[in-house]
């Protein structure tokens, strides 16, 4: 009982000290918290702390801004009548940055929240790299599970190994002694049949048992050799190296970015599309850093593509499109339109692609494209018809035309795409 | 011990025997070659592998196929670095330009889907509809035959160094410097011209234009009669009566695309009033076809049936007649048609074709006393196309063989091809010292000029046209330019010393004017981006200009040299005129326009000698062609001049006259002008003559023009024909020439009847003798029939297309856009011989014939004979009739039930559904299919190298112009008319994206959107409000084969002819 009381003091203590410094560290720490997040609202779309973006990198302003310190509050809540009061300093830097990026916009910031950016810019250092860290502990950890179930597996079969050598060795032993005991008795030895022989006459013996276990093979062979077949073309699981190691997962899962504001044309073409890389530099022109080393290689081979010059902000004209590999190959003969599924029959993405926002692949094919699939999901999908003036119309013409025809349709409460038509040849080909 | 017993092979080795020597020699190689040199050796390649080899090969053959064919294909997808604001993979653009070409003008919508123009359709608003020609005009783009940099002598050069060589040349030229050109009608090519001449010395710089087929006698004539040397603007939608005096004005006569939107207006018989078209020609021309009289004449008496007309009309309103000799004219017509013409006048119109000052005095003079003026024909706008002038362009022919000019400049025209003297021109052009052609292709004059800088097609062209008063319109370019060319306005300017590029200083030259064409300076870039988006301005003109006085003295004048003439002589007279599909020739290299089966003969890929049937009777010439009957081949000579050609026994031609097309024969001097202009052999490859060059299709017969002093004439007198002795192969879609008495294909009636009459008089319900209650009566067909309905009427769509006999000109623009929309294969000459033609709809051409069955019986012919005469169509003036076919999407589809894998099943819209990937190929279905439009795919036509010639989807550019919507069928299955299903499914989800009900007329396949008289409408028969819906309830509408009981979802209505 001592001892638990103890030991419960003990912790209080500590959970009391540890408040204590975390609310101490918290009071000191304050205005640099708020500093960033005021960065992060108001000037981080535009600047960067130690790199130049549509606006020049932020670190040392107030180095800059020596002697000037009235004027650059007044510059950040009002950059238009700063600029034309004729300041040196401002002159110098209109120049440098106006043709590129235009006046900057007024700020709704009062001093207290300038002075609190700036003490954050002045007091940001750059996160120290612990990229190489995590990748080591994940092959570790990789490792790790690789490791046991592995270890299992050699033992068994060391075990099973070492069984059939014995196996092996009292059986032969056991022909050694059956072979000197005939000697010993003068009893003739009859010539070893060749395997063949003894093979033919066992499966004879067990007919029964070796016509069964045929049926089985036989059978097991025709179903693998069928599906073997109706792969032939068929490739789901498609993941094709790509030249960027674009990462669904962060993209569309993490940061939720909407599968149409880059596969726009989804919602009106034929083909979702692989997006121009223009829509990339929507996002990355400033965000010019991945989570990692790679990520920032990755996000560099964009700029490769679209000819940006990251340090000058401005775009060389130099491109070299970017040569994706094509994941979904539906064959010529098969019309597929994204814009009559996405919008109009309101099938989520997902259904086909899976789900990519989980999925760290650039692409892949998920669905196997099939005919099958195509007129299984056509019989089972219900046409959106709600809300929509075209079926309204078309289908108002049944509603008028035949009530027996209409309740063929509504046999089963709903109007799938194979009752208006989905199961037609010249639905998809032509 | 050893064994010295020696066996032998046998008593050869004993006797050791040469065969045996050399066998044992070649047991063994003794000197092993290695790969390469075994592959390179030509006598083991040109040696057939042993059955051996033949097995290891196939081994390996299929066993590399099944590995190549397990691995997923890598493809490359490579999406816009910048993507373009207005471009969306997959979904088509379009934008208004204008094509023209000196013969054809016409604005246009040109699709493009990915920034490459695929399909041309007629910008209707404009005015003007479109042809064949030019809906085709989208393949030449491609074509990979065309320049692709600028040549000097021959060799490729860059414009770089062209221009600071030629710069100097035409600085430093001896003499003038002309630039020879088509007809222009672009403003701001012309305000270049000027800054061309301001450069280069307004005295040394001269301008001569002329054009192919000249119409420079019009301007002449209006300056002999009225004092101004102009076209005046025609109006055919206002004339009751039309007298046409061999102008082909739905063809090539003046702004035809106009005269054809305006003709049909009033050819409806539904309509207040329907004009009557009376036409007096030589030859069966398009506009012949369509006239509701036709009188057949001698081209040298066009000027006699003008005056004589013009004395019929006088006697009515009492004027002066001029005595003139009417033996061997049309003299009852030519009442007929004055009687008509004075009974409407000041609502009539006559219109002459040929290029004669005379006669387009006297055509004037006639319209005159008619009081036209003012009416139907326009005083207040005027014609600015065909602007060449005949006398200058011989005088510069003149000049340039006395050597009196330093440079010419050749641009949009091709004189060592088209011009009548074209020896005497090039002559001439050996005694310029710099010559220049704008060419696209190394054509008959390129080839002969030190510098060819290749011009842009006109689908990368900036440009703007005046082609009449208050009508401007402007071209634009829809694609990059495919080749390292420059348009002729860009060079023009760069050697001019202007900075400014053509696109710049044409958007300044409407700046200028913006303010007169209803825009506004201040608002220009608004006026510009919506004249642009529109492709033409239109401004009001103002009214009451007036024509000026009319001179009689010249009228009279002219009458008498007519009357004064002196007869032809003997010998056949020679009609040079232009076929729908090759016009002048200026796009030989277009496979499309090649095939396409000329309305009236039907024949494609060639240039023959039309002539009557009884004349080529006379002549023991060959009536009937054929797979397996070709064509007997005439020598036919005027002067010094002389051609080869088949000769086709065409019903309607006047005897003793021959016509030959022009626009053939292009590339005689085995110049680039593209592959399909060459003649090419049966199994691919182009045919060669002895000295190893290739031969071009036709014979050019632009020699055969004579330069009067007058102009161009376009006809010969005193012609020889002679039998060749040998035969030629053509190939025609429609040897049958008439309609054996099968009424229910084709049924016609006359305005009267019409009007007055009962339906039953002119459309009458075809019944069907049927056993009922143990006796035969008489059930209407639809009544009659094996299945039971289609659940198509009421529910959702029901596609259904209505087609006018009426207003269906034969003029074949659906038959081209069709080809374009559905990637039908180009399959030769040689295919087409044997039938095997792919085109998804032709039309149909009938011609009367004299007998009939109850004549037959009368005159006691007995049935097979009656048939035998019935077969043969009226030699000297027939009734014509067009008729569109194509699948007709049967609801008892008699193809769907013999399909024995369901390739061919009907669709719960209506369509009868053709499905490419299901076929075997059986081809039951088209051998059941009544109306035979179905088209099996004999071969690959996109591989095989018999068709590398003539098919543009085996180039590499050509096949750009591909619709990626429609798939390209592979070999063994057949094919035929979907309605353009893929435009269906387009328009239907583009409703339901926008979630409204599709529109009456949203929704239109490619031939009724092509149609330039909107005889073919499109629609969905459920809705009750359709076009399409009203023509199929028509009084006149029928079903082609009712009778069949296919119950067709497209019908017909009954040709009403104005007699």
């Amino acid at each position: 009982m001592g001892l638990q009381l103890k030991q419960f003091l003990l912790t209080l203590k500590s959970l009391a000290f540890t408040a204590l410094l975390i609310g101490g560290l918290g009071a000191g720490e304050a205005s640099a918290q708020d500093g960033e997040k005021l960065f992060k609202q108001n000037c981080s779309s535009c600047h960067k702390i130690n790199q130049n973006m549509t606006g020049p990198a932020l670190k040392g302003t107030r180095e800059r801004w020596e002697g000037r310190e009235e004027l650059l509050y007044q510059w950040i809540q009002n950059p238009a009548a700063v600029a034309d009061m004729g300041d040196n300093y401002v002159k110098a830097l209109l120049d440098e940055w106006m043709p590129r990026s235009g006046l900057m916009n007024a700020q709704a910031v009062n001093k207290e929240e300038i002075d609190a950016i700036l003490d954050y810019v002045d007091n940001w250092e750059p996160p120290a790299p612990k990229v190489a860290d995590d990748a080591v502990a994940e092959t570790a950890s990789v490792d790790q599970d690789g490791g046991i179930s592995s270890t299992w597996l050699l033992i068994v079969v060391f075990i099973l190994l070492i069984l059939v050598f014995s196996l092996w060795g009292v059986r032969s032993s056991l022909n050694k002694l059956q072979k000197a005991m005939a000697e010993a008795e003068g009893r003739e030895i009859r010539p070893e049949m060749p395997f063949g022989e003894k093979a033919k006459i066992w499966l004879w013996d067990n007919k029964v048992y070796v016509s069964i276990a045929g049926i089985f093979v036989v059978v097991y062979l025709a179903v693998a050799g069928y599906d073997a077949l109706m792969g032939v073309g068929v490739y789901t699981g498609y993941t094709p190296d790509q030249p960027i190691a674009f990462d669904h997962k962060l993209h569309a899962g993490e940061n939720g970015v909407a599968c149409v504001y880059c596969h726009h044309s989804a919602t009106k073409s034929k083909h979702a599309g692989i997006p121009s890389t223009n829509i990339c530099m929507n996002c990355h022109k400033g965000i010019n850093e991945g989570r990692s080393e790679e990520g920032t290689a990755e996000i560099q081979k964009i700029y490769a593509a679209v000819g940006w010059d990251q340090d000058r902000q401005e775009y060389t004209g130099e491109e070299n499109p970017i040569q994706w590999v094509k994941v979904h190959n539906l064959p010529d003969h098969a019309y597929f339109n994204h814009a009559q599924h996405y919008v109009v029959g309101q099938i989520e993405c997902q259904e086909c692609h899976g789900q990519m926002q989980e999925d760290y692949t650039v692409a892949g094919q998920y669905a196997p494209l099939t005919m099958g699939w195509c007129i299984n999901c056509h019989n089972e999908t219900a046409v959106q018809m709600d809300g929509n003036g075209y079926y309204d119309e078309v289908h108002g013409r049944l509603v008028d035309h035949n009530k027996e025809e209409l309740k063929k349709y509504l046999e089963d409460g709903t109007i799938t795409a194979r009752e208006l038509g989905g199961w037609e040849c010249s639905k998809c080909h032509y | 011990m050893a064994n010295n017993k020696q066996y032998w092979a046998g008593l050869e080795e004993l006797h050791e025997t040469q065969e045996f020597k050399k066998a044992s020699e070649n047991e063994f190689i003794s000197d092993p070659k290695s790969v390469d040199e075994f592959l390179t050796d030509s006598a083991t390649s040109d040696s057939s592998p042993d059955r051996r080899d033949f097995l290891k090969f196939l081994g390996f053959g299929v066993t590399a196929a099944t590995i190549a064919a397990c691995e997923t294909p890598v493809i490359k997808s490579i999406p816009y670095t910048n993507k373009p604001e207005t471009i969306t993979p997959g979904v088509p653009n379009y934008y208004a330009s204008t094509y023209y070409d000196g013969l054809d003008y016409g604005g246009v919508l040109v699709k493009t889907r990915e920034g490459r123009p695929i399909f041309i359709k007629p910008n209707k608003a404009s005015g003007q509809v479109l042809n064949a020609r030019i809906n085709a005009s989208v393949l030449s783009l491609y074509d990979s035959t065309r320049l692709r940099g600028p040549l000097q002598n021959g060799t490729p050069v860059s414009w770089d160094e062209l221009d600071q060589e030629l710069g100097s040349k035409l600085k430093a030229a001896n003499g003038s410097i002309v630039l020879l050109t088509g007809s222009v009608i672009s403003p701001s090519t012309k305000a270049v011209f000027r800054k061309f001449e301001k450069a280069y010395g307004t005295d040394k710089v001269k301008f001569v234009s002329y054009d192919a087929l000249s119409q420079n006698a019009i301007r002449k004539a209006n300056e002999r009669t009225f004092g101004k040397s102009m076209i005046p603007d025609y109006d055919f939608s206002k004339a009751k009566v039309i007298v046409s005096v061999a102008a082909d004005f739905m063809n090539d006569w003046l702004l035809h695309t106009q005269n054809t939107a305006q003709y049909i207006k009033t050819r409806r018989p539904d309509g207040d009033w329907m004009s009557r078209h009376y036409q007096f020609e030589t030859a069966l021309s398009l506009t012949g076809t369509n006239a509701d009289e036709r009188g057949a004449i001698k081209p040298s008496d066009e000027g006699r049936v003008l005056v004589a007309l013009h004395n019929e009309i006088a006697k009515m309103t009492g004027g002066a007649s001029v005595s003139i000799n009417t033996d061997g004219l049309p003299n009852e017509l030519i009442a007929k048609a004055a009687k008509d013409l004075y009974t409407n006048r000041g609502d009539s119109l006559l219109v002459a074709g040929c290029n004669d000052t005379d006669l387009q005095v006297v055509t004037n003079g006639i319209n005159r006393m008619l009081g036209n003026y003012g009416t139907t024909i326009s005083t207040d706008t005027e014609l600015f196309i065909k602007g060449g002038n005949d006398a200058e362009m011989k005088k510069l022919v003149d000049d340039m063989n006395a050597g009196n000019v330093g440079a010419l400049l050749v641009l949009g025209t091709n004189p060592a091809y088209t011009y009548p003297d074209s020896d005497a021109f090039k002559s001439g052009l050996e005694k310029v010292a710099t010559t220049v052609s704008f060419a696209s292709w190394n054509d008959e004059t390129a080839s002969l000029c030190g510098f060819v800088c290749p011009d842009h097609h006109y689908l990368e062209s900036w440009n703007d046209f005046y082609p009449k008063t208050g009508n401007y319109a402007l071209a634009q370019p829809t694609i990059s330019p495919l080749y390292d060319t420059r348009q002729a306005q860009d060079s023009l300017l760069k050697w001019s010393g202007e900075e400014e590029v053509y696109s710049d200083f044409m958007k300044g030259v409407w700046r200028n004017y913006a303010g007169e064409m209803g825009g506004d300076e201040i608002l220009f870039e608004d006026f510009w981006f919506n004249a642009l988006r529109r492709g033409f301005v239109n401004i009001d003109v103002p009214s009451g200009v007036g024509i000026g006085e009319f001179n009689s003295d010249a009228l009279g004048a002219a009458a008498g040299r007519i009357a004064g003439r002196k007869a032809a002589g003997d010998g056949f007279e020679v009609v040079l005129y232009t076929k729908v599909g090759i016009g002048e020739g200026t796009q030989p290299v277009n496979p499309w326009l090649q095939e396409l089966p000329d309305p009236i003969t039907k024949i494609t890929w060639d240039n023959y000698i039309a002539m009557n049937p009884a004349d080529a009777e006379q002549y023991g010439f060959k009536m009937h062609y054929g797979q397996e009957l070709p064509a007997s081949v005439a020598r036919l000579t005027i002067g010094a001049m002389s051609v080869e050609l088949p000769v086709i026994a065409q019903p309607g031609q006047k005897r003793g006259t021959v016509s030959v097309a022009l626009g053939y024969g292009r590339g005689g001097n085995q110049e680039e002008v593209g592959r399909a202009a060459f003649r090419t052999k049966p199994y691919g490859g182009h045919a060669l003559d002895d000295n190893g060059n290739k031969m071009p299709i036709g014979a050019n017969v632009y020699p055969m023009v004579a330069l009067g002093k007058d102009g161009m004439v376009y006809y010969a007198e005193g012609a020889n024909i002679e039998d060749a002795g040998r035969t030629f192969e053509i190939a025609s879609t429609q040897t049958q020439h008439t309609l054996m008495g099968r009424t229910s294909v084709v049924k016609e009636t006359d305005l009267n009847t019409y009007k007055n009459g009962d339906v039953k008089e002119y459309n009458p319900p075809y019944v069907l003798p049927v056993h009922e209650g143990g006796k035969v009566i008489n059930k209407p067909v639809q009544d009659v029939d094996l299945w039971a309905e289609h659940p198509v009427a009421g529910v959702g769509h029901r596609w259904g297309m209505s087609i006018d006999l009426s207003t269906c000109t034969g003029c074949s623009a659906c038959v081209t856009a069709c080809h374009s929309e559905n990637n039908v294969p180009v399959v030769g000459k040689d295919e087409v011989r044997r039938g095997r033609d792919m085109h998804w709809m032709r039309i149909d051409r009938y011609y009367s014939s004299d007998m009939n069955m109850e004549r037959g019986e009368e005159e006691g012919k007995g049935v097979i004979g009656t048939y035998r005469e019935m077969e043969v169509p009226q030699y000297d003036n027939p009734k014509t009739i067009h008729m569109p076919m194509m699948c007709q999407h049967c609801n008892h589809a008699p193809c769907e039930t013999v399909c024995p894998v369901a390739a061919t099943t009907h669709s719960n819209e209506g369509l009868n559904q053709m499905t490419y990937n299901r076929c075997i190929g059986t081809r039951y279905c088209a051998n059941n299919c009544p109306y035979k439009v179905r088209r099996f795919n004999w071969f690959n036509y996109k591989a095989y190298d018999k068709f590398t010639e003539v098919n543009p989807s085996q180039d590499e550019m050509a096949r750009m112009v591909l619709n990626p919507d429609v798939t390209v069928r592979a070999r063994g299955v057949m094919e035929k008319c979907s309605l353009c299903v893929q435009r269906i499914q387009g328009g239907k989800l583009e409703a339901k994206l926008k979630g409204k009900p599709i529109n009456d007329g949203a929704v239109q396949t490619a031939c009724a959107e092509a149609c330039p008289t909107n005889a073919i409408t499109f629609g969905d028969l459920n809705d009750t409000k359709s076009l399409v819906l009203q023509g199929h309830k028509d009084k006149r509408a029928y079903y082609a084969l009712e009778d069949v009981g296919t119950k067709p979802n497209i019908s017909y209505k009954v040709k009403v002819r104005n007699t």
